[in-house]
């Protein structure tokens, strides 16, 4: 049942969204910590290492790179976010690297994505929905 | 993400906005230093903005500063044998600002990062009304 | 799971040269004319199922053309579903006929 609800397309929505709540949150520290010396700023590393992990290997199996490597299938852990550091040298002097231009617009830009995904996941469901109701006759 | 293009190339705008009142600001509050780290008097400061493009055809991707100008002229020289900085002959030497020079670079600048927020609002909302097709 | 890449998508019917028609072809049964408009359901649903994930994935670069898309498909679903509604209708009909 569980893999008629939850086919790929719907997996990849769902873990998109998972990013884009966590890129909400990464930017609120951000935006708190705008004048905090020494601050890193934080992002949400996810597309790339998703489509790296999908693309990549189109059997859904690793190909070994060293003879003593087990094969295994993709885990959750290599689809999901994780949150990484940006390490790179700010031009204040407070060595802040805290744009608050940028951040403010990754956070709309983050808010209108999480938009468009809802969206297409709530068509998903109403066409399933619809099939399943028009289905009776 | 390519969707935001439209945003990020407002966002390079606001970056470059803010720094060119940086500069402004501390032009301003320098108007009168007549020794700096350098023993130099304060000299002014302007950004150089230049555009980045992208391939032919295609929207340019935004604004960027290249570069922070000093400005080379020679600092005003005013007599004030008494002035602890002043020179052998009693000249003391003066920034080459003009505070009202400045207010003018000032409102320009908060006008285009201005508009740079309308140009961002309007592509959000083209971006969230394209979100009601097929809706309802 | 089958997931491809996608750059760009245009719409179905500006991508062929000639427009596919399932309208019937000289000597073709009503059951080819039905295969083929299945198949092009299918096609609307698999690009629909892409531009869902270009769209996640941030690859799109007009989120308008990937929501278009996804309507195309889903009008063409329901169409389907009508048109089978009507089938099973008129096969219901004629099997109450009294012969």
């Amino acid at each position: 049942m569980n893999r008629f609800l939850v086919d790929g397309t719907n997996l990849i929505l769902q873990l998109a969204l998972d990013a884009a709540a966590e890129r909400q949150r990464v930017s609120a520290h951000n935006l708190a910590n705008v004048n905090t010396p020494n601050f890193k700023r934080q992002e949400v590393s996810f597309e790339e290492k998703l489509k790296a992990a999908l693309f990549a290997q189109p059997k859904l199996q690793l190909t070994r790179t060293h003879e003593k490597h087990l094969p295994r299938e993709l885990e959750l852990s290599d689809l999901q976010h994780e949150v990484v550091t940006d390490k790179s040298t700010s031009m204040r002097p407070d060595d802040n690297n805290v744009d608050i231009d940028r951040e403010m617009v990754l956070m709309a830009m983050n808010q209108m994505h999480f938009n468009a995904v809802t969206q297409v996941l709530n068509n998903r469901y109403s066409a399933l929905r619809y099939i399943l109701q028009e289905g009776r006759r | 993400m390519k969707m935001f293009q439209a945003m990020q190339v407002s966002a390079s705008g606001l970056t470059a906005e803010r720094l060119r009142l940086d500069l402004i600001a501390s032009n301003i509050a320098n108007a009168h230093t007549t020794r700096t780290e350098t023993g130099e008097p304060y000299r002014r400061k302007t950004a150089v903005f230049a555009a980045v493009l992208a391939e032919a055809g295609q929207a340019g991707e935004g604004v960027r500063v290249t570069a922070i100008r000093t400005d080379p002229t020679e600092p005003r020289l005013e007599y004030d044998p008494t002035h602890p900085d002043a020179n052998e002959e009693g000249y003391v030497a003066y920034p080459n600002i003009n505070v009202v020079q400045e207010m003018v670079d000032l409102v320009t600048a908060v006008r285009s990062y201005e508009a740079n927020v309308t140009v961002l609002n309007a592509g959000k909302n083209m971006f969230l009304k394209a979100l009601e097709i097929g809706r309802g | 799971m089958e997931v491809r890449q996608v750059n760009d998508f245009i719409p179905l019917a500006w991508q062929q040269k000639e427009p596919q028609k399932t309208t019937a072809v000289q000597g073709e049964g009503f059951g080819e004319v039905l295969k083929r408009a299945l198949n092009e359901v299918n096609e609307l649903q698999l690009k629909s199922q892409q531009a869902a994930v270009s769209l996640a994935l941030g690859e799109v670069k007009d989120v308008h053309q990937a929501l278009i898309t996804m309507e195309q498909a889903r009008l063409a679903l329901e169409l389907t579903v009508q048109v089978r509604n009507k089938l099973i209708d008129a096969y219901q009909e004629i099997s109450r006929m009294q012969i």
